[in-house]
């Protein structure tokens, strides 16, 4: 194993271009890569956060009574697509508006809690629940309006799986095209020591002593682009940090914690030494024969 | 030890490398095999290395038949035979020390062993200066040492030299027969291919003719220990070539 390591430096001392360039064209496809996974757990992570807002918002009439308020909030709570209610009542209404409007003291004077409504806040446990609910909100006595956001979340659903299905492909693009150049790059120093393979061959040396230190450099080749892959986009992500934050608003999304990347950085490592040994595997597999 | 027993090769191109061939070689000898270009010499190498099959016959080694060592066993039966090929076969980026130390790195020594071991052949082989050369910068008597060097590195039983003074002057050629003597004095079997006639003729040592692929001649005798006077004569007789060679 040690031997096999101190081949592979040589190899890869005695061809630094070769080397540098291989760890650069994998550092930037890894890049990207990296930087279209966190773009497609970000976009899961908003629309999980816009499914477990309140999506259907029921405002009562001024007249509307308490037992009114109780049997559409039973009728809900016992529907399968319902998640969570809860009841706003007018005096929690102007403690919003207040909160809200804190900075406007215009807008406050004129406002009291008997011209806002109480209203019910609901959850759905899906979004195809949405238009079923608002249905049994709207034909009950008491209820003035019915606000939901089905285009919304629809949109954010579409967008969503748009983005996981492209995301999909084009990681697999780019794992194939880094397997490819560490493919190319193996292969081109294997042929380029094929007199010294076929010496080694004669004088002894088995399969493993001949092929170790090219699978080595692949797995290198991958370990090295995925490590500065990741420090490239987590030093991008942490300078993006306050953008994010005041673009996102209220969107748990940033700061992304430290140990999601050190996951991240494990998952990438892994993916580059599977890439760079298969490659590798592959490009020495003909020579074997 | 080693045993060709009606070992005929015939390439796919139809070119007949040997037909018939039968020896048996005691372990311990030092035999010449001598031949024109084309004779069948490096096929003889070729097929004791398993690096070809023969087409029909068998090659053993050590009791063992060659055509039924299985693939991953080849590298075993190759660290037994260390070859010194015409072409030296050396890596061009590696030293001296470190083309000498790969068999060593072969069959797994440990660094410090390495070192020791290369030192050691090095010296063997009157190397020692030029550890830290590369191929391009050695005479061709030098290469041949080196691939000499390399060859005694993994303790072979057998030394199988192809035209190990092809390329050379006179007196390196002595050079290099004198240390392929030395090196079957410690009771290692050397082979040398050659269509040197002058150093045939000046040692009594056995010798197989091949002609076309045919052996012609053997001269296979009993084995017996060599009269003081005759390893004498080896001695001297690089050094008598070298003085005429200085004078003239």
């Amino acid at each position: 194993m040690r031997k096999a390591l101190s081949t592979t430096y040589k190899h890869m001392r005695r061809t630094p271009y070769q080397a540098l360039s291989a760890v650069a064209v994998l550092s930037l496809t890894f890049f990207i890569a990296t930087i279209y996974f966190l773009v497609m757990t970000g976009s899961e992570k908003i629309l999980r956060y816009f499914e477990t807002r309140p999506q259907v918002t029921v405002f009562f009439q001024d007249e509307a009574t308490d037992d009114q308020i109780d049997i559409l909030r039973e009728k809900l709570t016992g529907h399968e697509g319902v998640s969570q209610t809860t009841f706003i009542s007018k005096e929690e209404a102007l403690e919003i508006y207040k909160e809200q409007n804190k900075d406007e003291p215009l807008l406050l004077e004129m406002v009291t809690a008997d011209i806002l409504p109480a209203s019910l806040e609901i959850s759905a446990t899906d979004v195809s629940y949405l238009s079923q609910i608002a249905k049994i909100a709207s034909d009950e006595e008491g209820v003035e309006e019915v606000v939901f956001q089905e285009d919304v979340i629809n949109a954010l659903t579409s967008w969503t799986r748009a983005i996981r299905i492209a995301g999909v492909a084009l990681l697999s693009f780019l794992a194939a095209t880094a397997m490819l150049i560490i493919l190319i790059i193996i292969g081109l120093k294997i042929s380029a020591r094929k007199v010294e393979i076929e010496i080694l061959r004669l004088l002894g040396a088995t399969n493993w002593f001949i092929i170790g230190p090219f699978i080595m450099e692949g797995v290198i080749y991958g370990v090295l682009g995925a490590f500065f892959a990741w420090g490239t986009s987590y030093v991008l992500l942490l300078y993006s940090t306050p953008f994010l934050i005041s673009f996102l608003g209220d969107i748990p999304l940033v700061p992304v914690p430290f140990l999601f990347m050190a996951v991240l950085l494990a998952g990438m490592l892994t993916f580059g030494t599977a890439i760079g040994s298969i490659a590798a595997l592959i490009a020495v597999r003909r020579f074997l024969r | 030890m080693i045993v060709f027993e009606n070992v005929t090769k015939e390439f796919p191109n139809g070119t007949v490398a040997l037909l018939e061939v039968s020896f048996h070689i005691e372990p311990g000898e030092f035999v010449f095999i001598i031949g024109p270009s084309g004779a069948g010499k490096t096929t003889l190498l070729r097929l004791l290395l398993r690096e070809l099959k023969p087409t029909s016959g068998t090659v053993q080694v050590d009791k063992r038949d060659l055509s039924e060592i299985k693939k991953r066993e080849l590298p075993i039966l190759r660290r037994q035979i260390g070859a010194v090929f015409q072409d030296y076969k050396l890596i061009d980026d590696r030293t001296v020390a470190e083309n000498v130390a790969l068999v060593s790195e072969i069959i797994k020594q440990n660094e410090e062993e390495i070192d020791e071991h290369v030192k050691e052949i090095l010296s063997q082989v009157g190397l020692e200066d030029k550890a830290d050369l590369f191929p391009s910068q050695l005479s061709g008597g030098e290469l041949q040492r080196t691939t000499i060097a390399r060859a005694l590195a993994a303790h072979p039983k057998i030394i199988f030299a192809d035209e190990p003074t092809g390329n050379l002057d006179a007196a390196t050629s002595w050079e290099i027969i004198n240390l392929l003597l030395m090196i079957n004095k410690a009771d290692t079997t050397v082979i040398v291919a050659t269509h040197n006639q002058d150093i045939m003729q000046s040692l009594d040592k056995r010798v197989i003719e091949l002609e076309k692929g045919r052996v012609v001649r053997d001269t296979k005798k009993p084995r017996q220990k060599k009269p003081k006077a005759e390893t004498e004569k080896e001695k001297t007789k690089p050094a008598k070539q070298k003085d005429e060679k200085k004078k003239k």
